[in-house]
């Protein structure tokens, strides 16, 4: 049986399914291609309404995602806090996800601003809230709940937190998270706050009835949102760096969808 | 490069190869990375864990004098009574009142966050916009009514208002099974942006490509070998 009967009967081995797939993904790192990247709505809409945000600002951003996501969520975050950052707005970070604190970090060592930035002035990361949905309603009621923050500072010393009671004295909430949205929605949607967010391409499916009923301001769609926001922001990151591999996998994840019936139907046939 | 990054890139490349081992078949290095992960995890949670009931939980009871701080503290420790088959039935108390104030805070937004906004998205025009929009408006109001219809076990298929039901639910299942397609395949290209930040990393740091050809190395050597004892 050649490779194409093998393909075709769906007898092929899934290790050559992998190679090949390394392969197609490696050609555009070794070689880059260039594709264009047009700007989607989604994205459009998440720069339109952070411009509007008044200059100085704090805002509120949700890291609820760890290492092991990183892959998608990642570029997303850095391009969200290259622009928020550009815009001239402070963050506060916190996180619902107990592997999430770090990844502030590390995201802000990859931001272009991240040496021209003051801790407890520009941004503080007030680190893991644990609860989950109860933790962000008890946070959205109250910030002080949170005393010591991932560095250890006392919360009350920071000068970025003056001011700040409630969710309602923040201006606008970003998040980029690994899980549903639900719990986001119930707790913090209807305080008249910006909701903007970064999705991972298996979560935009379970954001679109909220994206339907004009809930988000405005969202980045996986790796691909990520290099738009890059562009829009003049700041080319890991997201346009990946773009081409990412079109070359859909094309090859298409192709081998397509095969795949091919060699469902042949198998039905044959069992008939 | 200094010797130190050198270490760390060859280290990162290694435990990358490590865990794909697997798709080639399963081996002693994948073992030992699946255990790594579950250890550092379970340490770190341990220790993140820790930390935040040290200083947000205890130090303000001990410093600040707040003292309402002692019933989660009792609630948490009677979780723990579960360990124990004489007192285990003291832990459904901090897993009620667990429950009970999840509960009560999501029911909280529900109603205008997953209720009455979502009905109010489906409720859109089918002639104010253009041709397009119109259509998409009445495939949105066709698909929620009929996959709502789908779930709908009340009436017996031979009841009058079930034979109604019925052919709407089949039509229900298409919008179902092409959401459930989306779902799947958007979760397909999700775990691909994987394999692509591994191969970005391979490809474009300097000595990360040196643990990738040891592994193909000892792939071949291993095929090599077991063809000759075949």
């Amino acid at each position: 049986m050649n490779l194409l009967e093998q393909i075709t009967r769906g007898k092929i081995q899934r290790k050559w399914i992998f190679i090949a797939m390394f392969v197609v993904v490696a050609i555009p790192y070794i070689s880059p291609m260039g594709l264009p990247i047009p700007l989607s709505e989604s994205t459009t809409n998440l720069y339109d309404v952070l411009n509007e945000i008044p200059d100085g600002s704090t805002v509120m951003f949700s890291f609820d995602f760890g290492p092991g996501v990183w892959a998608e969520s990642g570029p997303m975050a850095v391009a969200l806090v290259n622009a928020i950052f550009e815009k001239n707005l402070n963050i506060i970070f916190v996180t619902f996800v107990l592997d999430g604190p770090p990844m502030v970090d590390r995201v802000l060592k990859l931001s272009k601003y991240y040496n021209e930035l003051e801790y407890g002035v520009d941004y503080c990361n007030l680190g893991y809230i644990p609860g989950f949905e109860t933790g962000m309603g008890a946070f959205a009621a109250d910030v002080n709940i949170v005393k010591v923050d991932y560095h250890g500072n006392q919360v009350n010393d920071l000068e970025i937190m003056d001011g700040i009671e409630t969710l309602e004295d923040i201006t606008a909430i970003f998040l980029v998270n690994s899980t549903s949205f639900d719990h986001y929605f119930r707790q913090w949607y209807g305080r008249g706050l910006p909701m903007m967010m970064g999705v991972q391409s298996s979560g935009v499916m379970l954001l679109m009835p909220y994206v339907q009923s004009g809930m988000v301001d405005g969202y980045l769609n996986s790796i691909r949102g990520a290099a738009e926001l890059e562009l829009l922001i003049g700041i080319p990151g890991s997201g346009v760096k990946r773009m081409d591999a990412t079109s070359m996998m859909y094309v090859y994840s298409t192709v081998l969808t397509i095969l795949a019936q091919f060699g469902l139907r042949r198998q039905d046939k044959e069992e008939i | 490069m200094e010797m130190s990054e050198i270490l760390v890139v060859l280290m990162g490349s290694s435990i990358t190869m490590m865990g794909w081992s697997l798709i080639y078949k399963e081996n002693v290095f994948y073992r030992v990375i699946e255990h790594l992960i579950i250890g550092l995890m379970t340490g770190y949670t341990a220790y993140t864990t820790l930390t935040i009931l040290i200083n947000n939980i205890l130090m303000p009871l001990i410093t600040d004098g707040a003292y309402l701080n002692i019933v989660p503290i009792i609630f948490g420790l009677l979780l723990l009574t579960r360990l124990s088959k004489d007192y285990a039935w003291l832990s459904r108390w901090g897993i009620a009142a667990l429950g009970g104030i999840g509960t009560g805070v999501a029911i909280k937004g529900v109603v205008q966050a997953q209720i009455s906004n979502q009905i109010l998205a489906t409720a859109l025009s089918f002639t104010a916009g253009d041709g397009l929009t119109n259509f998409n408006n009445i495939l949105v109001f066709v698909g929620v009514l009929t996959s709502i219809s789908y779930f709908f076990f009340t009436f017996g298929p031979n009841t009058s208002t079930g034979k109604i039901l019925l052919p709407l639910g089949k039509v229900g299942r298409l919008f179902l099974m092409a959401t459930f397609g989306a779902v799947i395949g958007s979760d397909v290209l999700c775990n691909g942006a994987f394999l692509l930040e591994r191969m970005e990393y391979i490809t474009t740091v300097q000595y990360a490509w040196v643990p990738a050809v040891i592994a193909l190395a000892l792939i071949a050597y291993d095929v090599l070998k077991s063809r000759a004892s075949a």
